[in-house]
């Protein structure tokens, strides 16, 4: 089989997909966090200690539990249901990496969502890319053959 | 370890509160949304890519070697 180099502009685009991700998801993150609504402080030192609001969410939603009724079902935000369970098994992972309860369920979130899964979720688009690619340089193979 | 983990932490929960005030939902919905809905559809249909992919390249390999 004849193989071809592949081209600059192939390499080059190759590289710009394997970088989309990473431009959408913080872009996106900045977006929300620095454009949204509520006043903001980075870094925080501590949790704000709140009242909570009648109308809409703020910390002590997250500080002391939201009475908020939830716009989807129980099944998903439920404390019985996909949101409850993720929180128990999160605090599980989180006993294991700190003895203090809220730092570990703290850390427990950071490990899971923000690197372990990221991680995963970003290798498998990096190994979909590889394919991709693959199977481009077979059917150019296969054409120019 | 701790000094990044907190102001990171305390970044990611005014995300979402920013998020569900964008959305006028509440702060339960915005996390079961992100972190539990459409995260792992991304993943899923990543693997179901690449499953779908890896049997294409299986198939082109062996067609070729034939």
């Amino acid at each position: 089989m004849l193989k071809r180099r592949p081209r600059a502009w192939q390499r080059a685009w190759l590289g710009v997909l394997a970088l989309v991700p990473l431009i959408v998801v913080i872009t996106g993150f900045a977006a929300v966090v620095f454009a949204g609504p509520e006043p903001l402080e980075f870094p925080r030192s501590e949790f704000p200690r709140v009242e909570p609001l009648p109308d809409h969410c703020n910390w002590s939603c997250h500080n002391s539990g939201c009475f908020h009724t939830p716009v989807l079902p129980e099944i998903l935000a439920g404390d019985r249901g996909m949101y409850g369970l993720t929180m128990k098994a999160l605090y599980r992972i989180g006993s294991h990496l700190d003895s203090r309860r809220g730092v570990g369920y703290g850390l427990a979130n950071l490990v899971v969502f923000c690197v372990a899964w990221p991680v995963v979720t970003y290798s498998l688009w990096l190994v979909l890319l590889w394919q991709r690619w693959r199977l481009l340089r077979i059917r150019e193979a296969a054409t120019h053959a | 370890m701790h000094e990044l983990a907190y102001p990171l932490y305390a970044l990611c929960v005014d995300f979402m509160l920013q998020l569900a005030a964008m959305l006028g939902v509440t702060y339960r919905d915005a996390n079961t949304v992100v972190l539990l809905v459409v995260f792992p559809a991304v993943t899923a249909s990543l693997m179901l890519a690449v499953v779908v992919n890896w049997r294409r390249l299986r198939r082109s390999r062996s067609t070729s070697d034939a």
